[in-house]
């Protein structure tokens, strides 16, 4: 018997969780406790679920996630609940929220500019967004950008940042740590831990925030940082790369995408020694 | 379906007026722009120097005439400017921008 539902609204996102695991919604719960609400207020809130079951008594128990009743993935492996949770919200934000223009991208706001860094998985987004989170810089959104499609402003998705295995030291030099220290298992790209953006700063969190900056980053070892303008049709192009849901808006994306960066100053990024690129970027973008 | 990237001579671009389609979305961003092409989804960035060819695309004016805009625009010597024309021409027309029924069938006649 499944138990009730927990509701969460992360930022501009209503879901909620259901499980017969109560470890998995403890942990769930706790990941995003600051985000927890009382009752289902939403009329378009995501409702994931995890299942179990093991063919026999001496069977391993398998997991089954499921996002709007539609199965997410299945895993034997406990490590790979969460991340197929994370992902499985991300994919429901993806099908339900045909409001929003989707970027695959971290938001940030320094002041009340909103700020973009486009980039494909392993340009170090979320490590970046971590170190300017770090020096108080106001949190959005990690794995995509959600955009308005009307007011061409971010709106905040602030879920947990997730860190890559290869992160985990300079996030660490951050003095910042994966949530309780626990490591997931992501398929394809290896261990994760989660930072809850609270744990780095007391208040993380931004408002819908005009677009004022878009960087496109692509993290470079041992690169000395440097950060080049782009002409708006270049980043308007460039940012045509990472939209999710194109197929929503159809033709109007482009033009869509073109009004995000006509109010914008467009940049690209190598980003090295993460310290040195968030100084860069500082110097650039006025507070 | 093979396209056959078009191979102007010099004779050629004194006649052909080359067409930009209609339904292609251009969002002009400072003088330059993205051509958007709605059949494919395919999104496309144009300088300042290939937008202002791209305008000239009316399917009036020759890539003469064009080439002789450009170097009004861009003081740049005709010849430049005619190689610059014909290369785009063809480069447009190989990602299907523009409309080529009517002067494709004169280059390969």
């Amino acid at each position: 018997m499944h138990r009730n539902p927990i509701h969460f609204r992360i930022g501009a996102i209503d879901l909620s969780l259901r499980s017969e695991l109560d470890e998995v919604v403890q942990e769930f719960a706790a990941l995003y406790r600051p985000f927890r609400k009382d009752g289902n207020d939403s009329d378009n809130s995501i409702e994931m679920e995890v299942r179990s079951d093991r063919r026999a008594w001496y069977g391993r128990r398998r997991y089954h996630v499921f996002g709007d009743d539609r199965t997410i993935g299945r895993s034997r492996r406990r490590p790979e609940v969460m991340p197929y949770l994370e992902w499985g919200i991300n994919r429901q934000v993806i099908a339900r929220h045909g409001e929003f223009l989707q970027v695959h991208a971290a938001s940030l706001a320094r002041g009340n500019a909103g700020v973009i860094f486009a980039a494909n998985s392993g340009s170090g987004k979320s490590t970046l967004a971590a170190g300017l989170l770090s020096r108080g810089w106001k949190y959005l959104s990690d794995e995509f950008a959600l955009i308005d499609a009307e007011t061409q402003w971010l709106h905040p998705f602030p879920k947990a940042l997730c860190i890559k295995s290869g992160a985990f030291k300079v996030v660490e030099q951050l003095n910042l740590h994966p949530w309780q220290r626990r490591y997931y298992v992501k398929a394809f790209k290896g261990r994760v831990g989660y930072l809850r953006p609270h744990d780095v700063s007391d208040q993380p969190l931004a408002s819908p925030s005009p677009i004022r900056f878009v960087i496109f980053p692509k993290y470079i070892e041992g690169a000395h940082p440097r950060l080049f303008p782009l002409s708006r049709a270049q980043a308007a192009f460039s940012l045509a790369k990472y939209v999710m849901n194109s197929g929503t808006f159809g033709n109007r994306s482009a033009s869509l995408l073109a009004d995000v960066v006509r109010q914008a100053v467009c940049f690209g990024l190598e980003s090295g020694p993460l310290e040195a690129t968030c100084d860069l970027i500082e110097s650039v973008l006025p507070e | 379906m093979q396209f056959e990237c078009p191979h102007w001579t010099s004779r050629d671009s004194d006649f052909i007026p080359p067409r930009r389609r209609r339904d292609i979305i251009e969002n002009e961003l400072d003088g330059e722009a993205t051509l958007f092409d709605p059949h494919n989804g395919n999104t496309y960035q144009l300088n300042q120097t290939s937008y202002v060819i791209w305008r000239q695309c009316d399917g009036r004016t020759t890539m003469r005439e064009i080439a002789k805009c450009v170097t009004a625009s861009f003081k740049v010597d005709v010849d430049t400017a005619s190689d610059h024309v014909e290369q785009l021409v063809a480069r447009l027309a190989e990602s299907r921008l523009l409309e080529l029924s009517e002067y494709y069938p004169l280059v390969h006649s």
